[in-house]
C-alpha cells in the first residue's frame, strides 16, 4: 500500500470504527473457509440460495460446505423441523401472480439430502412457520395477500386467511398458540390464533415489516421494519406495541431477526448496513455492530446458542459470529443470493 | 381451483370466503376522502393513469383499514374544469377530510386554494408543486406526489453529463411545444448552465428533423401532445438524434413511438423491480391487465391513497388536523427502497429514475 493511499484509507477505517459500537470486537471476514471451532460435528446449516435456485449444506465445525441440493424454483423461507430431520424450504416460480404446482414448500430429509414431500401453501410462498409439534405449517403468501394454514399430515390447506398487503414474515410463538404474520405494504402484523385459525389482531407497526421473531418466554416478540429503520418489541399478552427502537444506522435496513434463548439479545441483520445489529431489550440499546458479509438476510442461531449465522445475500457467503464475544469467527461461500438459514444438530 | 389459478380469482376466494367473518366491529365513523378528477372526456393520460393507480390503492387501502375495524368512503366528483372550487367545497361540506385530485396544474390551484382555507389536507397526483410551495417553509395542507419540473430536469441533466453519448453530441437543439415558451426559456438557461452549451431554440420540427441526426435535443414540450406531434415529425421511433425530456413530456406516450435513444427522469417506471416495486407492478398489471403499465401518475394514485389512510390509521384523533399533522411529519414507504417524506412546502422528494438509454435501445 502506498502512502496516498494509507492517507485516505486510515481516516475512513478510524470513522468507521467510531460509528460502531461493536466493530472494534468484529473480525475481519477472511475470503477463506474458516473453522468455527466451537461447533460440534454434527452441526449443520442449511442455506437457501435464492439464485443458483439450491440449498447449502454446511459443516459448521469446520465451515465447509458439503454439498449443495438443486430444488428446481427460488428458494427462499427456510426451517428445521424440532428434531432437525427435515428440512423446509419456501419455492416460488417466475410467475408470483399465478399459483403454480412449482409454489411450494417442500421438505428436505435431512439424512439422504433428498426432496421427499411437496405442500402446496397458495401463490408466492416466501416465508413460513412450523408449529412446535410439527403438525401445522404457517405460510405467508405474498401476493395473494393471505396465510395459508396446511396440515403437514394429511398435506391438506385448512385455512386461508385475509391479512394484510403483501405478507412477509412469518413466525410461531413458542407454545404454539399464535401465528404473527406481518405485511410490507400494510405495514401491519396480523394475529392468528391457531386454535380457531382465524385473524384475531392486527398491530400497526412501522414502515415495511419484514420479519418477526419471538422470545423464548413467549412474553415478547420483535418486528423488524426495513424502510422505517427499526425493531418494534411487540407484548404478545395484549398483542400491541411496546415501543419502537432505531437500528438501521446509516444506510442500513433491518431484515431478519432472532432472540438468543436467554432472551437477553435481538440480533437482526442490517441488510444494506452489511453488519448484524445486536440489541439488549431490557436497556432498549443497540449494543454491537458487527460487520458481516454484504446485505445480510436470513440469520440463525445454533442450538446451544453460541454461534450466529447470517446468509449475506450479495457476498454469496455465511458469516458465523461468537455470540459471547460478538467477533465474527468464520466465513464460507455458499451458492448465489443466499436467502435465509437454517440451523440442525 | 386448477393447478394455474388467477391470482384474482384466488383473490375473490380467499378474500369472500373470509373477510366477512373476520370484520371487526366498526366503532368509528368511516374517513370521508373527496377524489376530484375532470369529467372522463376531459381526462388525458396522465390523469386516466393516476385514477387508475388510485382504483389500486384504493382497494389496497380499504382493506387495511379493515383490518383496524376502521372504514374509508371515497367520494367522487367530477366537476367542469372552471368550477373546480365548488366542487372542492361541496366535498368539504359533505364531511371530506382528506381530498385527492387528479388534476391539471391551473384546476389544482383551485383546489389548492379550497383545502388550505376549509383546513383540509388536498394530495395532488398530477400537478406539481408550485414553485411558491417549493420555497415554502411553513406547514401546508396540499401535499404533491407528481415530481417537479425542476427536479426532472436536475436529473435529466445530472445523467446527461455524466454520459459520453453527450460529448459525442456537442450540438445542441432545445425543442419547445406551442405552450412551453417560459418553461423553454428557463430550460435554455438551465441547460446552458448545466452542459455549458447554448442551445438553438425552435418549435419547428423541421429544424428537430434536419439536425436531429448530429444533435442532442433537449425537449421542453409541456404535453404529451406537442410531445408526440414533434416526434412524430421528426421520424419517432427512427428519429437518429439523442432526445432528453427535461419535463416528462414523453412519459404518457406509448413506447412505440419513442425515440430509441430518449433520457427523461421519472417518479416511478413499470419496469423496476427492486425495493418491491415487482410486487407492485404485478399488482397493477393483475388488476388492469397484463398490458397496463403503472407508470409515474398511476404511482400517484397508488401511493396517496396509501398514504392518507395509513395517516388516518396513525393519527392520534380523527379530525384534518390530525391527518395533516401525520402526513407533515410521517415516514412513508412507496417500494422506492428508501422513506418518502414530505418537505415543508408539501412536495414529496422520491428518488427519481432515469429511463430510455443514452446510448442505444428504447426506453
Amino acid at each position: 500500500m502506498n502512502r496516498s493511499s494509507i492517507v485516505t484509507v486510515l481516516p475512513l477505517a478510524l470513522a468507521m470504527l467510531s460509528m460502531h459500537p461493536g466493530a472494534g470486537a468484529a473480525q475481519q471476514p477472511s475470503t477463506r473457509p474458516t473453522a468455527s471451532r466451537s461447533a460440534p460435528a454434527n452441526e449443520l446449516l442449511w442455506v437457501s440460495n435464492e439464485e443458483s435456485r439450491d440449498v447449502s449444506v454446511v459443516r459448521a465445525a469446520d465451515m465447509k460446505e458439503l454439498a449443495r441440493i438443486a430444488v428446481g424454483e427460488r428458494p427462499r423461507g427456510i426451517r428445521a423441523s424440532a428434531d432437525g430431520r427435515r428440512i423446509f424450504v419456501a419455492l416460488s416460480d417466475e410467475h408470483p401472480n399465478q399459483e403454480s404446482g412449482r409454489d411450494a414448500i417442500v421438505v428436505i430429509d435431512a439424512a439422504s439430502r433428498r426432496i421427499v414431500a411437496r405442500h402446496k401453501a397458495g401463490t408466492d410462498p416466501e416465508q413460513f412457520g412450523l408449529s412446535p409439534d410439527g403438525r401445522r405449517l404457517y405460510a405467508a403468501n405474498e401476493d395473494a395477500g393471505t396465510a395459508s394454514v396446511t396440515d403437514l399430515r394429511s398435506g391438506r390447506v385448512m385455512a386461508t386467511l385475509v391479512v394484510g398487503i403483501e405478507p412477509e414474515g412469518v413466525a410461531v410463538s413458542p407454545d404454539g398458540r399464535w401465528v404473527y404474520i406481518t405485511a410490507e405494504t400494510s405495514n401491519s402484523v396480523s394475529v392468528l390464533d391457531t386454535k380457531s385459525n382465524t385473524i384475531v389482531a392486527n398491530m400497526l407497526v412501522d414502515v415495511r415489516p419484514r420479519a418477526v421473531a419471538f422470545a423464548p418466554d413467549g412474553r415478547r416478540a420483535y418486528v423488524t421494519a426495513e424502510i422505517g429503520g427499526t425493531v418494534s418489541t411487540i407484548d404478545v399478552g395484549g398483542h400491541e406495541v411496546l415501543e419502537t427502537l432505531d437500528v438501521a444506522g446509516a444506510g442500513g435496513k433491518p431484515v431478519g431477526v432472532v432472540v438468543s434463548n436467554d432472551g437477553r439479545r435481538v440480533y437482526i441483520a442490517n441488510g444494506a448496513g452489511n453488519e448484524v445489529v445486536v440489541v439488549d431489550p431490557a436497556s432498549r440499546r443497540v449494543v454491537a455492530r458487527i460487520p458481516v458479509g454484504r446485505r445480510p438476510w436470513g440469520v440463525a442461531l445454533s442450538p446451544d446458542g453460541r454461534r450466529l449465522y447470517s446468509a449475506n445475500g450479495l457476498s454469496n457467503d455465511v458469516s458465523v459470529i461468537d455470540t459471547r464475544t460478538n467477533r465474527v469467527t468464520g466465513r464460507v461461500k455458499v451458492g448465489t443470493r443466499p436467502w435465509g438459514v437454517a440451523v440442525t444438530r | 381451483m386448477g393447478p394455474e389459478t388467477d391470482r384474482r380469482q384466488f383473490l375473490m376466494l380467499a378474500a369472500g370466503g373470509v373477510l366477512a367473518a373476520l370484520r371487526p366491529p366498526l366503532p368509528t365513523p368511516a374517513r370521508r376522502i373527496g377524489i376530484l378528477a375532470p369529467p372522463p372526456a376531459l381526462r388525458d393520460a396522465a390523469i386516466r393513469d393516476a385514477l387508475q393507480g388510485l382504483q389500486l390503492g384504493r382497494e389496497e387501502a380499504a382493506r387495511t383499514a379493515l383490518l383496524f375495524g376502521r372504514e374509508v368512503a371515497f367520494v367522487e366528483a367530477d366537476a367542469e374544469p372552471g368550477d373546480m372550487t365548488s366542487a372542492a367545497n361541496r366535498l368539504v361540506d359533505q364531511g371530506a377530510d382528506a381530498l385527492i385530485a387528479a388534476l391539471p396544474a391551473s384546476a389544482s390551484r383551485q383546489v389548492a386554494a379550497v383545502a388550505a382555507a376549509a383546513k383540509r389536507v388536498c394530495v395532488h397526483l398530477v400537478a406539481p408543486a408550485p414553485d411558491a410551495a417549493r420555497d415554502a417553509h411553513q406547514p401546508s395542507w396540499n401535499f404533491y406526489l407528481a415530481p417537479s419540473t425542476a427536479a426532472r430536469a436536475d436529473a435529466v441533466l445530472r445523467a446527461l453529463h455524466e454520459s459520453p453519448a453527450m460529448r459525442r453530441l456537442p450540438r445542441v437543439l432545445l425543442a419547445a411545444g406551442t405552450d412551453a415558451v417560459a418553461a423553454a426559456t428557463r430550460a435554455d438557461a438551465t441547460v446552458a448552465a448545466a452542459l455549458s452549451a447554448s442551445p438553438l431554440l425552435t418549435s419547428a420540427p423541421g429544424d428537430v428533423e434536419s439536425r436531429g441526426a448530429a444533435a442532442l435535443v433537449v425537449f421542453a414540450a409541456y404535453d404529451a401532445a406537442d410531445a408526440r406531434r414533434l416526434l412524430d415529425q421528426a421520424g419517432g421511433r427512427s428519429f437518429p438524434g439523442l432526445v432528453a425530456d427535461l419535463f416528462g413530456s414523453t412519459e404518457q406516450l406509448e413506447r412505440s413511438v419513442l425515440p430509441a435513444r430518449l433520457v427523461r427522469a421519472d417518479a416511478w417506471s413499470p419496469d423496476l423491480v427492486r425495493f418491491g416495486a415487482a410486487q407492485l407492478n404485478d399488482r397493477f398489471r393483475a388488476r388492469f391487465g397484463a398490458g397496463a403499465e403503472m407508470r409515474g401518475p398511476a404511482w400517484a394514485g397508488w401511493f396517496a391513497a396509501k398514504i392518507v389512510v395509513e395517516a388516518t390509521l396513525r393519527a392520534r384523533a380523527q379530525d384534518a388536523a390530525a391527518l395533516a399533522e401525520v402526513l407533515r411529519v410521517a415516514r412513508f414507504d412507496g417500494h422506492q427502497g428508501k422513506p418518502l417524506a414530505f418537505a415543508p412546502g408539501g412536495e414529496l422528494l422520491p428518488p427519481l429514475h432515469i429511463a430510455g438509454s443514452l446510448e442505444s435501445g428504447g426506453s
